[in-house]
């Protein structure tokens, strides 16, 4: 094996086997004529990929991809049922961290029993542990029992342990989801830190921000098949058309799909002064069930006009969605919401509150597309994007200067409405400027001082 | 892994007011239990003078055997969250529960060496060999353990067998019972009951200061090599398949 690469994986697959009842596989074993009693279940088939010392990895997929399973497979917890993986140096995982500690004993002693479970001497934990403690922040709850830890502090324990423990691969699985912003900087600078000492790193999670941000090389699966391998960007974009059920089980078909559906749109035409990006920026969508405008595609971009799901606070965002109009309507109407990870909304601006210019008529077949931009003065943070599409009557839609809010909404259609559409990341500013704020919003205005001296 | 066996034992008792120390004081208290019982209320001479000695030389560290074999293999269930996510060899978790017994088995012996002189009973030299024949034992139960920890996983219905297998178990040798009442000619029947050679040999060291004869050591040894490559096979075999299922 090439000395350059710490992992190489052939055609990896894992069968589960799958019993209705436990006794069943007593009898499998009994069985003279070698009968089968169980389902064979295939968490993860023809899996090959090679991954270079010092690559930063990220494995995305929904759940029950078989993210884990191949993670298992490569830890050596569990047996591959076919195909066969190289390592070559030390793994160090940290599988769903956190919860394996024992409530009952200190922090330090979790520490030292974690790491000797982990085949590291007992010595070595030990001249570390300053370093662990203080990394972690835990002050004096290093020494109380875990019980009486909060969740967070249990992540920012464990993850403390595992950066000081050296190894050549180390795999974190979900391990940077939870904890403060502050926490998270610091680890994922230790990260860096790491990759710069050349470990490996791979990282599993769901958060796609952290993926582009870090990520050089992604690897997608789903359905236990790795769909997609290369750098993160097309990664994430072909994860988002997954999750919009554009390439379900045609994942074959990909390069087709796209091609079919940027040729077709070579025959539309766009207004010169209307800002509109490339197609390459686009995520495909598909909603077969939507009654009078279909969204087929939509994207969200900087100010430079690159597509990306992180923001910095303060940043302006782009955000364009093409509807497919399936039924002759009045004056269209885009409302766009956003709301933050607890489902509150940040955010709701429906397109006649901006006073656009609209047409009085938009006919079936005919192609909708809507723009806006949003200056994103929010606190660091998950947002995620709805949309919703609605008609009007145009002589309604003249009265809107006339009539009260309450009114001129109650004439609104609402028909078609695209739930969680997309998320994107607001990332806080390292230094103050007036972008910078705390609390859940920037609120427009001014600062003076004085000083009248008596 | 003595730390970590030496914590399993303070760990059982966590949590209550004087923790480990429950370890000396529930034996001596059935060791007294049973005195009370048999020298004051059954005035029935059984054995000589020394029935609740004899008793509790066999009891105690059967007490011990059996602990090992019900936590030992409820180890893997136990410690499912290390077996999902490490590669760490699984037979360490049964390791150490039955080190941690051992330590029990350990207490329990000095008990018996401590109140043995109390019933008037003087004690030879060949105690000494005690702490081997303990030692022994609980590799028998490492074995069994091993096994039924691997079987456990795959089967959930053993942990119920177990719970009164075991008891039935106990009154298939002369543990609670004097070996007197058992016909001569089923004697020689009673060492293919694995645990009971081992029991023999512990009342044989402190009631009549007899080292076990060669036969005896034979057959320990025997049983042990038995259990302990059925254990290792055992756990080999179906290492793969409990991983999946865990």
């Amino acid at each position: 094996m090439n000395d350059d690469i710490i992992l190489r994986v052939e055609n990896l697959g894992k069968c589960f086997k799958i019993y209705d009842n436990p006794w069943h596989r007593a009898r499998e074993w009994l069985s003279v004529r070698q009968r089968s009693y169980h389902q064979p279940y295939w968490s993860i088939k023809d899996i090959s990929f090679e991954v270079h010392r010092g690559d930063f990895i990220g494995i995305i997929g929904e759940n029950g991809a078989g993210k884990s399973t191949l993670l298992k497979v490569i830890t050596g917890v569990l047996q591959p049922t076919e195909g066969k993986y190289e390592l070559n140096g030390k793994v160090l995982s940290l599988l769903e961290l956190g919860t394996d500690f024992n409530p009952e004993l200190s922090g330090r002693a979790n520490a030292i029993y974690s790491s000797e479970l982990l085949g590291f001497p007992e010595g070595y934990v030990q001249e570390r542990l300053e370093q662990i403690a203080q990394f972690s922040e835990l002050g004096e709850f290093f020494d109380r029992p875990i019980k009486l830890y909060s969740s967070g502090m249990k992540i920012r324990l464990a993850f403390s342990l595992f950066a000081f423990l050296e190894s050549d691969i180390l795999i974190l699985d979900e391990v940077l989801a939870v904890g403060d912003i502050f926490f998270k900087q610091k680890c994922y600078k230790l990260l860096e830190e790491l990759i710069a000492k050349k470990t490996t790193i791979i990282l599993v999670t769901h958060e796609l921000g952290a993926v582009q941000q870090y990520c050089q090389e992604v690897l997608l699966l789903h359905q236990g098949k790795k769909i997609y391998q290369g750098p993160p960007k097309e990664g994430i974009w072909q994860f988002h058309q997954l999750k919009h059920g554009f390439i379900q089980n045609k994942y074959m078909d990909i390069e087709t799909d796209i091609s079919s559906q940027k040729s077709s749109l070579l025959s539309s035409d766009t207004s010169d002064d209307f800002s509109w990006p490339s197609d390459e920026v686009f995520i495909p969508v598909d909603f077969p069930d939507a009654n009078y405008a279909q969204l087929t595609r939509y994207a969200i971009c900087n100010s430079k006009g690159e597509p990306t799901l992180n923001f910095l606070q303060g940043e302006e965002s782009y955000i364009y969605c093409e509807f497919q109009i399936k039924q002759n309507i009045a004056v269209p109407i885009v409302g766009l919401i956003i709301t933050n990870k607890y489902n509150v909304i940040i955010h709701s601006k429906i397109s006649f509150q901006h006073k656009v210019n609209v047409p009085s008529r938009v006919n079936q077949g005919d192609r909708l597309r809507f723009c806006r931009n949003i200056t994103l003065s929010v606190e660091p943070n998950d947002y995620v994007f709805n949309i919703s599409f609605g008609n009007m009557h145009s002589d309604h839609y003249a009265s809107l200067d006339l009539v009260s809010k309450d009114e001129f909404i109650s004439h609104l259609q609402v028909c078609d409405i695209y739930d969680k559409l997309g998320a994107f990341k607001v990332l806080p500013r390292y230094s103050c400027d007036e972008y910078s704020h705390f609390g859940i919003c920037n609120l427009l205005g001014n600062c003076q001082m004085s000083v009248t001296s008596s | 892994m003595f730390y970590n066996a030496w914590y399993e034992l303070r760990y059982r008792y966590a949590g209550t007011g004087i923790g480990i120390f429950w370890n000396v004081i529930s034996p001596l208290l059935e060791i007294i239990i049973y005195t009370v019982v048999f020298s004051l209320l059954i005035p029935n001479k059984m054995e000589g003078n020394y029935y609740p000695l004899y008793l509790v030389i066999a009891l105690l560290p059967w007490r011990g055997f059996t602990e090992t074999i019900v936590q030992g293999s409820d180890a893997f269930s136990k410690n499912a969250i290390y077996l999902r996510r490490l590669a760490i060899p699984s037979e360490i978790f049964v390791g150490k529960v039955t080190l941690a017994s051992l330590f029990l088995v350990y207490i329990y012996l000095g008990l018996i060496i401590l109140i043995t002189p109390l019933f008037g009973k003087g004690l030879g030299w060949n105690i000494l060999l005690l702490p081997v024949i303990g030692l022994l034992f609980q590799g028998l139960s490492f074995g069994m353990s091993l096994a039924l920890a691997n079987l456990q996983i795959l089967f959930p219905d053993i942990k119920q067998i177990l719970q009164f297998i075991i008891p039935l178990w106990s009154w298939t040798m002369p543990i609670y019972y004097p070996s007197s009442i058992i016909p001569d000619r089923f004697l020689p029947w009673l060492y293919a009951n694995p645990p009971y050679a081992f029991l023999k040999s512990f009342r044989d060291l402190v009631l009549e200061d007899k080292i076990p004869e060669l036969n005896i050591w034979l057959i320990i040894i025997g049983w042990i090599a038995f259990f302990v490559w059925f254990g290792a096979t055992i756990n080999e075999k179906l290492q793969s398949e409990v991983r999946d299922k865990i």
